[in-house]
């Protein structure tokens, strides 16, 4: 089976897998502003995006004019766009896009990357391209002296982190994760991209990693996060293996909650790996850091708590 | 006409020099690797003199030398040109004596107390007679070096070596600390342009120091006495001034035209003109062709000895390498050659040895194995383990060099400790050495997985090095060599010690030689790496993102000869979730035949 083919199959599979207890059925409030906007079957994750944004109430409802807007994308990995391994460039680069409509004074872009070579990264990845594109900034965060000292109050065994300057104290903070497996954490999205906003992420590693990662939750600031679940990388995560392992699965979800947007993305991870018969369809529960986060409030894993709005583009 | 032409000429020399000291040093400055493709393919490190004769006499096939014949038949032809347009650190010196001598020739410093004591001081050079011995010693002692196998020593005399250790050692860090410098304080200002540098490019205080001592050390020599280095230290000088005295083309003096007024002694940087007896010491002349400019009778040439000397009433000695302490007496005998006949057989007798010695020290290294092997500990696995281990770290860490140096041993005979791929590394882990491999191995760059690690998608230092200690590798052929073994253990590992999710080594492995392991009880969901030792190409990924400290729980053991590794695959596999996930979802069909297509009706969100 060719590639492309088998991607088709499985998109197909992957939209007619049922599933017990949906709230599909459940309709949206529109007295009320949406919380969380689900896409699926979208031509592109841009695509997606711009659609799902407006049903969400247009960009211009979390960035003001004059605001300096941060983007945390996931660009960890020296990886082209078909692995999966980082967001989807042209996703990143519609955002900034509808930042600088609503008014944006000026849009950033960084992470910390995974190894040193982030400048590399920034290119590969293409997310440098499309962003600047667009008229953002790309800033590094693979330096030291990006990272100022912040106390984490709330948090249990995280009480003070190196974050990066432009997380510390941003006007909008949206956060685009990309969907994918991760050897340690099972599945990582929103919650765990933010690995990326801090200095010493070995000492998350050898202090119960869950636990920091929803310690910090409690201190970023998150105006919106945007799940980038276009391709969903299946086994072999967090860097990949081959484009192969990351079928095309066309989610996305924009959402203000991002314990949320989490909880969701294991589901829609769950749900793709049984589609294509790869990878692990793991619950909820097994990712211990979205019950951690919402032990500590960050946000809420029960989705029909949220007024969320399911939008099939397919 | 034939002083405009040779002002002409010192004028292309002085343009050229500087291009090319300019171009071999972008690879120093170029702190963010962003030199293009074209760079690498016309690499000026590549036309150096000791890392083309080190090429040479290990590079196995005629195609490995040309740039070593070819620079030996550039001096035949031109003297000791090599010395004046392609040697950096005879740059370099060039460069340090027009500095010393620039209080003295600004117009504002010029007449000041200081400007004239500079112009006193450095001003005037004088003919000095040639060190001989010393740089008979010296050459002596660099074929010496070679044959053992101690380049790192040979760095220290080899001047594109010390070029590389000023550049490396204050240049690369200088750059990079601007860099970053700036970056910072423009980042705070929220201007973004200046980028930082992908990693620390800090070396030890030791290298540092021994870089600022070079540059003093060159920089008082080239003031009070020019090119003193090249005359007396430098190995390649004295090699290629044995050439350069029976070369083609060399400055001679014009005997009926000169009037011995000094002045080409005053400009002579190499102090090899002997005004008085009308004698250039081409052994010694570097073809920088001051002395010609500055000749107002033009009695100063660069020919071809028999026609240059047609028509004249006496021959000029032009071969006279001894100065004048003697040239009384050298008149008397077979012009150029008198005194110089037991010298030269001296220097070739043991040139003959040296390479005996080098020719033995290779069969050895062949047949025997490598002698530095000798007090390896028991094997593990079937590789000879790297004898070089970190003080301070885990005992089973062990050295590794990069990929493209064959085997230990091949790197540390080849390299001279030039910082070339110091500089070039990517990942700005390649750092000098202090006493990682001895003092034998001094300055010799190692792999320090404690600043990153090797990068798969990089594999500048083969492309950048010179001597063959690094040899080309494709990023292909990098990602399955392997150059050492992770080694893990499981006591220090955070997921046994505190039972918590970790994972950092299999998450960063490139080679998808970590294979996390279910581990414990089943409901705490923990997993704990596995290392497929045949996959691992030791690049250090694993070591460097360990967070346990203060030893790592896992680390890369260097192998001392490199070998292929073997790729992943899902054979390999210890543990396979497809079979447990098998279990759980009912639905496995891969054919796509009695699949609905997606319709209204159905819920495409599963949640």
């Amino acid at each position: 089976m060719k590639r492309r083919e088998f991607v088709a199959k499985s998109a197909a599979m992957a939209a007619s897998v049922p599933f017990a207890g949906n709230l599909f059925a459940a309709q949206t409030d529109t007295s009320k502003p949406v919380d969380m906007v689900a896409l699926a079957g979208g031509e592109s994750a841009k695509a997606m995006f711009e659609k799902g944004i407006a049903e969400m109430g247009g960009m211009s409802r979390f960035v003001k004019k004059g605001d300096s807007v941060v983007i945390k994308p996931n660009i960890g990995w020296d990886r082209s766009p078909d692995y999966g391994a980082n967001t989807d460039p042209q996703l990143v680069g519609a955002v900034v896009k509808a930042c600088f409509d609503a008014g944006a004074k000026e849009v950033l872009c960084f992470d910390h990357t995974c190894g040193n070579n982030w400048a590399e990264r920034y290119e590969v990845s293409g997310i440098k391209a499309e962003v600047e594109k667009a008229g953002g900034q790309m800033v590094g965060g693979n330096t030291r002296n990006m990272y100022v000292r912040r106390s984490i109050p709330k948090g249990k065994r995280l009480h003070e982190a190196l974050v990066h300057k432009l997380a510390a104290d941003p006007d909008v903070f949206i956060n685009i994760p990309v969907l994918k497996h991760h050897s340690g954490a099972k599945v990582t999205c929103a919650l765990k991209n933010y690995m990326g906003c801090i200095w010493d992420r070995g000492y998350w590693h050898r202090n119960d990693m869950p636990q920091c990662i929803a310690d910090y939750a409690t201190f970023q600031k998150t105006t919106l996060t945007i799940v980038d679940a276009f391709r969903v990388m299946l086994t072999d995560g967090p860097r990949g293996k081959s484009p192969d392992h990351s079928p095309i699965a066309k989610y996305q979800i924009i959402s203000t909650d991002i314990v949320a947007a989490d909880a969701a993305a294991v589901k829609i991870f769950a749900s793709v790996a049984s589609a294509h018969n790869m990878g692990k369809p793991y619950d909820v529960s097994e990712i211990t850091y979205i019950a951690l986060a919402e032990q500590l409030g960050v946000g809420t894993s029960d989705i029909s708590r949220l007024n969320v709005k399911r939008v099939s583009m397919a | 006409m034939r002083g405009v032409s040779l002002k002409i000429l010192r004028i292309f020399r002085i343009v050229f020099a500087l291009a090319f000291f300019i171009f071999i040093s972008a690879q120093f400055v170029d702190v963010y690797n962003d030199l293009p493709k074209w760079y690498y393919k016309y690499n000026p490190a590549w036309v150096q003199f000791t890392p083309s004769f080190l090429r040479a006499v290990s590079g196995g096939a005629l195609a490995s030398a040309w740039v070593f014949i070819s620079l030996i038949l550039l001096t035949i032809i031109f003297g000791r040109a090599y010395c004046s347009f392609l040697c950096p650190f005879g740059i370099l010196s060039d460069i340090l004596r027009r500095i010393a001598l620039l209080p003295s020739r600004l117009p504002l410093v010029k007449n000041s107390a200081f400007g004239k004591k500079c112009g006193r001081l450095f001003g005037k050079m004088f003919y000095a007679p040639a060190r001989n011995i010393l740089r008979g010693v010296f050459l002596v002692l660099a074929i010496f070096f070679v044959s053992m196998g101690w380049t790192a020593l040979l760095g220290f005399i080899d001047p594109y070596s010390l070029f590389g250790k000023v550049a490396g050692g204050l240049l690369h860090t200088a750059s990079g600390y601007a860099a970053n410098i700036l970056s910072g304080i423009f980042y705070n200002f929220g201007i973004y342009s200046i980028e930082p540098t992908a990693g620390s490019v800090s070396i030890p205080v030791i290298a540092f120091l021994i870089s600022l001592f070079i540059l003093i050390g060159l920089f008082v020599a080239s003031a009070l006495r020019g090119r003193i280095f090249c005359n007396t230290i430098c190995p390649v000088g004295t090699f290629l001034g044995l050439l350069g005295k029976v070369s083609v083309f060399k400055m001679r003096i014009d005997d009926a035209a000169c009037v011995k007024c000094g002045m080409c002694a005053r400009e002579c940087k190499a102090q090899c003109i002997d005004f008085k007896n009308k004698t250039i010491d081409a052994s010694r002349c570097v073809d920088c062709f001051n002395c010609a400019s500055v000749c107002r009778k033009d009695a100063i040439y660069f020919g071809i000895g028999k026609f240059g000397n047609l028509g004249r009433q006496k021959k000029t000695l032009n071969n006279v390498g001894d100065g004048n302490r003697d040239s009384v007496k050298e008149k008397k005998g077979v012009p150029g050659f008198s005194l110089n006949s037991g010298r030269r057989a001296f220097f070739s007798r043991s040139f003959g040895f040296g390479l005996s010695i080098l020719g033995a020290a290779r069969a050895e290294a062949k047949g025997n194995g490598m002698r530095r092997r000798k007090h390896l500990g028991k094997n593990a696995c079937k590789d000879e383990i790297s004898p070089f281990s970190l003080p301070g770290n885990r005992p089973d860490k062990r050295l590794t060099v990069p990929a493209g140096a064959i085997s230990i041993d091949n790197f540390l005979e080849h390299c001279t400790g030039c910082q070339i791929c110091v500089a070039a590394c990517k990942a700005h882990i390649l750092k000098p050495s202090i006493g990682e491999y001895g003092l034998a191995g001094f300055m010799q760059p190692f792999m320090d997985y404690s600043a990153g690690f090797c990068l798969d998608t990089c594999h500048d230092c083969s492309k950048i090095c010179p001597t063959g200690a690094i040899r080309f590798v494709s990023k292909a052929e990098k990602r399955l060599i392997k150059i050492g073994t992770a080694i893990f253990d499981e006591d220090l590992c955070v997921v046994k010690r505190d039972g918590t999710d970790c994972s950092a080594c299999g998450e960063h492995c490139p080679a998808q030689a970590i294979e996390m392991l279910p581990f414990g009880k089943k409901e705490l969901n923990l997993y704990i790496p596995h290392v497929h030792k045949e996959v691992c190409i030791g690049c250090g990924a694993c070591e460097y993102v360990c967070p346990v400290v203060p030893h790592k729980a896992i680390v890369v053991r260097g192998i001392a000869v490199h070998r292929p590794s073997k790729v992943f695959n899902d054979n390999m596999r210890i543990y396979k979730p497809e079979l447990e996930s098998a279990k759980e979802v009912p639905e496995k069909s891969t054919s796509g035949g009695d699949v609905k297509k997606g319709t209204s009706s159905s819920n495409p969100f599963p949640f």
